[in-house]
């Protein structure tokens, strides 16, 4: 009898907080943040503009929502090392440090595998947010879309000897000019990105090539390091166009291109970890992110922006080239069925 | 008079609650310190992460050991750990030697321009080196190419000897303080008698006092050894961008992965190994400064021994000590200053100079989360002085006051955390932190910095409260005890006033350490505990370069007049606590 009406409990306790999830209104919802007052993002010290984007940032949710709230960015580790965290704290039944977490499609899947975000009905509760944004459907939406690819320091590199692919990189009339003076990523995702078109053989002997000319590693949102000439060329960054129109609006030598044909993508999205310690100014903020206002902020300060947004830098540029962009859900599964030997061997031969 | 001061005294209640409490305070400190390290032990016996389920096993070990990459960290190490020691313990020797043993001008000019490097953050002027020896960006080496024509850089500071060059700069003024205590207690006769019979300056230095302050520069080697081998500051801001990794970088990768979960056990594994060679190099560390005393053999304050006359020598002296100043602190500040003033980093020239502006700090004005950082900064500084100070009082009174029998071994306790790397108790601390976040919901506060900066400069605290309460003679404590006076009001009315000095000099002292410290903070700092210091780190590491420039302008700016008061201060009650011996 006790052990049936135990399970009634969990039974009713289960259906009820799922529904509620599933029925979470707006109002609700910003009733909820009014109380919590405030919510954190740790990413890199420069995203969304940083500290002036932020402001902004914070001018545009109090006029959609109708009150003010503090909206703190947090300078901190990359993205990868930001997920590890968040599942970790969640293992140990801690609060996450981040109240939302950014991150591009690798890592997603390993958040989403770790069952490690809330399950929010995005398109449901904003009007604004459709189907398509929630890559991860109820989990993550897309904030914007980046092509991958090369930068390079323009003064640096002359335009005759500049690479224009990834396997330029290892061209050897090309690659004296960068030779042990290569930045690359601090994590091989871009590799195994690019595992699909060339396929696991291409790509590991690619790898074991660059790996004598490269001099170091980098995060994304380091490109200042490419601008100083410290490094004159980045192998691959996750936004090479994006930076490139960034940094030449301040007369910096910097060049961006798609490392590959055709090019890979980078889908960074926005979530709410389950520990988070405030979600619901977690939700709002990611739903102000992918409206016009949230957008322009996006644009103003890193050139950025989503191709699913009426208007944006990167609709516009994605109709004016007649492109078409690799399904963010066809990449997740690249990285879903990713073969984990690949990750380890490009691991030993380029960041051990 | 014999009484011994910790036994029962018929007359008096059963129960000495002032001793008791000394006792709980020391035991706790005891017990934190022991917690720690057992944590690194027992992180390195387990798989997975805090709270996760997981069988005892010697996977780490074996995973860490059989790695080519463990191998490659560890030689990156001691390659670093050596060339800081070449930089550092030569320049801190020839800098003592001119002050302390020479007739050289203006030393206390001489003793301040080193104190001043002890003042300011390491990664500070790391950052600042960056800028100015980076084989394609730095100034100098710019400088040089197009001044002689050259096509490479001939200095390259982004090398593993070039970030232990760095390192073992940033050191030298630690070197000194270490190495002229050593001279100023050594025994001149020796050095004059060699004098009297003709022997060279130079023969007599070489013969005659290396070998007196042998055990001291021996002393200094071995801490250097222990610093350069946790020292995350320059190997995290020069080496980590350039493919070279130290023990502590390597570790923050094992915490902070870019693939994967985190490996705790891993780094408990390699923690673990680094206690134990920790430990054994405090071996010759302590015979070393056992055979130290044999030499302190000064036969009376009134001798006062007879300085080396540099006659125009004097010039080389400072001209060596004046391009340590430039080359150490001067150049690398400005250079920070010069990037903070730039939309991106570009060397000098007339279209820079066209482009600079000061939009960098009118945004750090009204920047929130800056002022958190700072304020955070300034309770540390506050706060963990003040509870090393009760903490170290209290065990430096039952090691030099008490008769327990277990006191040496508390002693030895309070002393570990100086040989083992600091990062290493961070680690533990984040992971005791992690694992009872459920009961106490720590992780990720302040009062874990603090909890762990505590535990780490008890050694500092108690080395020096040790030194000046053995000084105290015990009969005026004994007289109060026969006065029935209790244990709390001795302290306070009779040990403390009297200890004053030693006191106020570990409370600036650590004030000026949490101040400084990143290496810790790194490991720890979550939105709600940042420092200034990793603050800056966020904004370096992230890629704002300017950003981080301008901010560690304003906050040396801000704090220079407070810590060097503090400094002056502290350098007064050290000649106050040396001259009551």
């Amino acid at each position: 009898m006790l052990y049936m009406m135990i399970v009634c409990v969990v039974f009713l306790h289960a259906l009820f907080s799922t529904t509620s999830a599933h029925a979470q209104k707006l109002e609700q919802i910003i009733a909820e943040a009014k109380k919590e007052g405030e919510v954190t993002l740790v990413a890199s010290a420069s995203t969304f503009g940083g500290k002036k984007g932020f402001a902004e940032l914070e001018n545009h949710f109090a006029k959609r929502y109708g009150f003010k709230a503090r909206l703190n960015l947090t300078g901190g580790p990359s993205f990868p090392q930001v997920a590890a965290r968040i599942i970790t704290e969640q293992k140990a039944g801690a609060k996450s440090s981040t109240d939302l977490y950014l991150g591009s499609d690798g890592t997603y899947v390993t958040m989403h595998q770790e069952k490690a975000l809330q399950m929010v009905n995005w398109s449901a509760i904003f009007p604004w947010v459709t189907k398509e944004m929630e890559i991860f459907p109820q989990e993550s939406v897309l904030v914007y879309a980046s092509f991958h690819g090369i930068i390079y320091n323009s003064n640096s590199i002359p335009k005759d000897k500049a690479p224009k692919s990834y396997e330029d990189l290892i061209d050897p009339a090309l690659s004296p000019t960068w030779a042990g003076k290569m930045a690359i990523p601090a994590y091989i995702h871009w590799l195994v990105r690019v595992s699909p078109i060339w396929g696991r053989e291409k790509v590991l002997a690619f790898a074991r090539k660059l790996a004598p000319l490269v001099g170091g590693r980098l995060r994304q949102g380091e490109e200042e390091r490419i601008v100083s000439g410290e490094f004159p060329v980045m192998a691959s960054t996750g936004g090479a166009l994006e930076a490139m129109w960034k940094w030449q609006t301040k007369s910096a030598p910097l060049v961006g291109l798609p490392g590959s044909t055709p090019a890979t993508m980078s889908y960074y999205q926005l979530a709410v970890p389950k520990n988070s310690v405030h979600p619901n100014m977690a939700k709002l903020l990611i739903a102000l992110m992918v409206t016009r206002d949230g957008q322009s902020v996006l644009e103003k300060h890193d050139m950025r922006s989503s191709h699913l947004i009426d208007g944006t830098l990167m609709a516009k540029y994605v109709k004016a080239n007649n492109l078409k962009l690799q399904d963010p859900k066809e990449l997740n599964e690249v990285f879903q069925k990713a073969d984990s030997s690949l990750d380890e061997e490009l691991t030993k031969i380029l960041l051990k | 008079m014999s009484t011994q001061v910790l036994t029962v005294d018929q007359s008096r209640p059963l129960v000495n609650w002032s001793k008791l409490w000394l006792l709980a305070m020391a035991g706790f400190a005891a017990l934190s310190i022991l917690t720690l390290l057992g944590m690194i032990i027992w992180m390195s016996l387990r798989t997975g992460v805090p709270g996760q389920p997981s069988a005892y096993t010697l996977k780490n070990y074996a995973a860490l050991l059989g790695d080519a990459y463990t191998y490659k960290v560890m030689t990156t190490t001691l390659i670093f750990a050596a060339v800081t020691i070449a930089v550092s313990v030569p320049l801190g020797f020839i800098f003592a030697w001119f002050i302390e043993r020479t007739d050289m001008p203006h030393k206390t000019v001489a003793m301040s321009v080193l104190s001043i490097g002890i003042l300011f953050p390491t990664f500070l002027k790391a950052m600042g080196w960056v800028f100015l020896l980076h084989p394609r960006i730095g100034v100098i080496n710019i400088f040089l190419m197009q001044l002689f024509g050259l096509t490479n850089a001939p200095l390259n500071i982004a090398t593993v000897p070039g970030i232990g060059f760095v390192q073992g700069m940033t050191l030298t003024p630690l070197a000194y303080v270490m190495i002229s205590a050593a001279m100023r207690g050594m025994n001149p006769a020796l050095v004059e008698a060699a004098s009297v019979h003709g022997v060279s300056k130079l023969r007599t230095l070489v013969r005659v006092e290396l070998p007196l302050i042998w055990p001291a520069l021996f002393s200094a080697i071995i801490w250097m050894l222990t610093v350069a081998i946790a020292a995350f500051d320059v190997p995290g801001v020069i080496g980590m961008a350039n493919n070279i990794f130290t023990f502590s970088t390597a570790i923050y990768f094992m915490i902070n992965p870019n693939e994967g979960l985190p490996r705790y056990g891993l780094s408990g594994a390699y923690g673990t190994i680094m206690v134990g060679v920790s430990l054994i190099l405090m071996i010759p560390y302590f015979i070393a400064l056992k055979q130290s005393h044999k030499y302190q053999i000064i036969s009376g304050k009134s001798y006062q021994p007879r300085p080396v006359e540099l006659g125009r020598w004097w010039l080389v002296a400072w001209g060596l000590l004046g391009a340590y100043f430039l080359l150490a602190f001067v150049l690398p500040l400005l250079a920070i200053f010069w990037v903070s003033l730039l939309p991106y980093v570009q060397a000098p020239s007339r279209q820079a100079l066209s482009v600079i502006s000061f939009e960098r700090y009118t945004q750090i004005a009204f920047d929130s989360a800056l002022l958190g950082a700072a304020w955070n900064t300034v309770l540390l500084m506050v706060l963990v002085p003040t509870i090393i100070v009760v903490f170290c009082s209290a065990i430096s009174w039952i090691v030099t006051r008490s008769r327990l029998r277990w006191r040496v071994a508390l002693d030895a306790i309070a002393f570990l955390p100086h040989p083992v790397p600091n990062l290493l108790f961070a680690l533990a601390i984040a992971y005791l932190a992690l694992l009872v976040s459920n009961v106490i919901p720590l992780y990720g506060t302040i009062f874990v910095l603090m909890a762990v900066y505590v535990v780490c400069w008890i050694s500092f605290g108690t080395r020096v409260l040790n030194n000046s309460m053995i000084q105290v003679h015990r009969e005026l404590e004994e007289a109060a005890q026969v006065g029935g006076v209790s244990t709390w009001r001795i302290l306070l009315k009779v040990i403390v006033p009297l200890i004053k000095p030693g006191l106020i000099y570990t409370w600036i002292w650590t004030s000026l350490s949490a101040y400084r410290e990143l290496t810790m903070a790194v490991f720890l700092a979550s939105p709600k505990s940042q420092v200034l210091s990793t603050y800056i780190w966020g904004q370096w590491h992230g890629g704002g370069l300017g950003d981080a420039a301008a901010i560690a302008i304003v906050m040396i700016a801000v704090m220079s007049p407070l810590v060097t008061t503090f400094w002056i201060y502290a350098r007064k009650q050290q000649h106050v606590a040396s001259s009551a011996t």
